[in-house]
């Protein structure tokens, strides 16, 4: 039986062999480098492949395979072509990725497939650098510890690439943390150096080779996981994009059995907790500004910032430590400078922003990315390197009247190498960052036109009620004595116009325009005060206006009396200076008048006043 | 003492620094295209270090042609007052203390 079943297990590999190697049997891979960097909670793979076509006809493309438990957790891959050796490499294009069907392979394999940037004819050779970044793979064991103990986790891995694709050459080398390694399966060719372990160089291996390691070691890094992300980028086109974030973070260590004593974690020397972490940094873009960290309770204050010309650091510290499987939630907000982060190219306006998380070493389960553009943006798309859902919105905020357009992107499973920049672009033009200001101009205007028409509104209710009478009547006579008012203040102008001309007279000696003056100023004051008799005649009959009528006729009385002197004044001195007597005699001639004039000038101007202040 | 402690972090400072080669590497490479598309920054429409001071301006002026219009109201009699002159008068105040308030709340902080 034992016989038969090793047969029936030669004989599978045989027919996977055969099945397999019409497809891939044309490329060779000369070389493999593989290291895994697993210092942090996301186990980073990265493999330099040296692929060399031996057969004969021209391949477009190449496939990677990954064990169905790593594909599971692939969250991120990227391939990309490069040339030259060691320090001079550069790295050419990325190339597309597309996840394939399994075509005749078994179900424990996850399959991609990489397009060539050219075909590769026969002979030639091409280098690929493969990253690829896995979440959930560095499995805590024992899965629940005390406070006291240390975090161990478990990587499995195959020291010999599985590929459909024979391999002549390969190495693995793992760069383990700083910290203790409990275990490592040890096979041919396998040396610990320091931190590094390395497995090979195996030479010649079958396609689709698989020896399986594990290897078990102290994990100091932060498995800091955010459940559940929100990232709110509001543009403004008034010069500020804001960013809020709303996160809720687990922690997806070993799960903390037993209770947790404040006191052997602060204890000194030996502090118990090592399987804890304290602090989150945040790498946010420069010049951020008004940076906020707050959660349902209110501000935490145990926050550092520390900004440079090119980054700016936030270190936050939540409100207790994190244990395995404890939770937490807060939110992050911050502003940054539009001109950063808007561009406009080809008649379109595009915003250059980061994807994920700033928060280093974060893996997100599900983040959710709204973008709110401006009211009035058209022709909304984006760009993303890699695949995620997009949806559209609409978000009423401030002084909004269709609301804003949100673009929803959302993406599973991001950890930190997804942190590139989308671009998403729209049409805007500027003339509708107008309708802001419009809407608050119209709604003061909307308050001073209805003061207008309160004061002009009559809400009276009984129109023939003696104080609705009295109270029309008293606005008639007030209106009466503004008239008057204003016809005395131009009476008064005209006689400030004969003293100008005197003055005038005093400097040029020109006599003829000082007359000229006199006669038109004359006519003037002759015409006012046949505008008076009537407002006078009107004053004096209404009865509301009984106190105030004698008053007025006293000013009218008065300045008549002033336009007399001042007449008397003009002439004396125009004939002063037809005699071409001396100044010193006119003066001493229109002495006593014009202490008159000035006496009568202030009587006028206190008459004016009591008139005013009714 | 002026930079905060990152010991706890600093195991995670080897991964940062891989991670970050890769987004420097894309970055990089978006810059060039970013500048082969002639994309060219834009700015709000007014310095926004003139906001505080556009909106003390404007709301002052809008106050004072505010307390014109009121004044006018209290003091003409019913039968002469203009209608043209009350509105001209609560037209413009409506226009600078629009604008002042719309500054105010940019120079507070609500980017409307």
């Amino acid at each position: 039986m034992k016989q038969s079943s090793v047969v029936d297990l030669l004989l599978l590999l045989l027919a996977i062999a055969v099945l397999a190697t019409p497809a891939f049997s044309d490329l060779v891979l000369s070389k493999v480098e593989r290291r895994i960097d697993v210092t942090s909670q996301v186990a980073r793979v990265t493999k330099t492949l040296k692929v060399l076509n031996s057969g004969s006809e021209s391949v477009s493309e190449f496939t990677l395979t990954f064990p169905k438990f790593l594909g599971n957790n692939l969250a991120y891959l990227s391939v990309v072509h490069s040339e030259g050796k060691g320090k001079s490499k550069r790295p050419l294009a990325n190339l597309s990725v597309r996840e394939a069907n399994a075509k005749g392979l078994p179900d424990s394999i996850s399959v991609y497939s990489v397009s060539l940037p050219k075909a590769l004819s026969k002979g030639e050779t091409l280098t690929l650098e493969v990253v690829a970044a896995f979440t959930n793979v560095l499995q805590p064991f024992p899965e629940k510890i005390t406070q006291g103990e240390i975090h161990l986790v478990m990587l499995q891995e195959s020291a010999q690439y599985l590929s459909p694709y024979a391999v002549e050459s390969q190495s693995l080398s793992i760069k383990l943390p700083n910290a203790r390694i409990e275990s490592y399966t040890k096979l041919e060719n396998t040396k610990l150096q320091g931190s590094d372990l390395k497995y090979g160089p195996y030479k010649n291996l079958q396609p689709f080779s698989y020896s399986p390691i594990v290897v078990h070691f102290e994990s100091k890094a932060a498995f800091a996981v955010a459940e559940k992300l929100v990232r709110e980028i509001e543009v403004s086109h008034w010069g500020n994009v804001q960013v809020t974030e709303h996160y809720n973070v687990v922690h997806r260590g070993a799960q903390l059995k037993g209770e947790f004593s404040r006191l052997d974690f602060q204890a000194r020397p030996n502090p118990r907790g090592a399987s804890a972490f304290r602090h989150l940094l945040a790498r946010l873009p420069p010049r951020a500004h008004s940076i906020y960290y707050r959660d349902d309770i209110g501000n935490i204050s145990t926050s550092e910032m520390q900004s440079d010309s090119k980054k700016t650091e936030l270190l936050i510290e939540p409100r207790f430590p994190l244990f395995g499987g404890w939770k937490t939630f807060f939110t992050i907000g911050y502003g940054l400078p539009l001109s950063d982060f808007l561009f406009a190219s080809e008649g379109k306006r595009f915003v250059n922003i980061s994807f994920g998380s700033p928060i280093i070493d974060l893996v997100t389960e599900k983040l959710i990315v709204q973008i709110v553009l401006p009211e009035g943006s058209k022709d909304i798309s984006v760009t993303t390197p890699f695949t995620v859902k997009q949806s559209q919105e609409i978000k009423y905020s401030h002084l909004d009247i269709a609301g804003r357009p949100v673009v929803v992107l959302e993406k599973d499973n991001v950890v930190p190498d997804h942190n590139q920049h989308i671009q998403v672009y729209y049409k805007f033009s500027n003339i509708n960052l107008l309708s802001e200001p419009l809407m608050l101009i119209s709604g003061f205007f909307v308050l001073f036109i209805t003061c207008i028409i309160y004061t002009r509104a009559d809400f009276s209710i009984s129109k023939s009620s003696p104080t609705y009478l009295a109270k029309l009547q008293w606005d008639e006579v007030l209106a009466t004595l503004q008239e008057v008012q204003s016809i005395i203040q131009k009476c008064l102008a005209a006689h400030d116009k004969l003293e100008a001309s005197l003055r005038d007279l005093s400097r040029t000696g020109d006599i003829q325009t000082c007359k000229a003056a006199r006669k038109s100023t004359d006519s003037l004051l002759k015409d006012l005060s046949k505008d008076l008799k009537p407002l006078l005649g009107f004053l004096q009959s209404s009865p509301s206006a009984s106190h105030i009528s004698p008053k007025v006729e006293e000013l009218v009385v008065k300045e008549k009396e002033l336009q007399e002197k001042l007449m008397a004044k003009h002439t004396t001195v125009v004939e002063g200076y037809e005699k071409k007597s001396s100044g010193r005699d006119i003066e001493n001639r229109i002495a006593s008048q014009q202490q008159k004039i000035i006496a009568l000038r202030q009587e006028i101007e206190d008459l004016l006043e009591f008139i005013d202040e009714i | 003492s002026s930079a905060f402690r990152l010991h706890k972090v600093s195991h995670a400072k080897q991964d940062e620094q891989y991670s970050y080669n890769y987004i420097l590497r894309t970055s990089k490479k978006k810059k060039k295209s970013l500048a082969k598309m002639a994309a060219k920054p834009i700015a709000s429409p007014i310095p926004v270090a003139l906001y505080p001071t556009l909106s003390v301006f404007t709301l002052a002026i809008g106050l004072v042609i505010t307390a014109i219009f009121f004044i006018y109201e209290a003091t003409s009699s019913r039968k002469n007052r203009s209608l043209g002159k009350e509105l001209a008068t609560s037209a413009v105040a409506s226009v600078f203390l629009g604008f002042g308030s719309l500054f105010l709340l940019l120079a507070s902080g609500v980017y409307v």
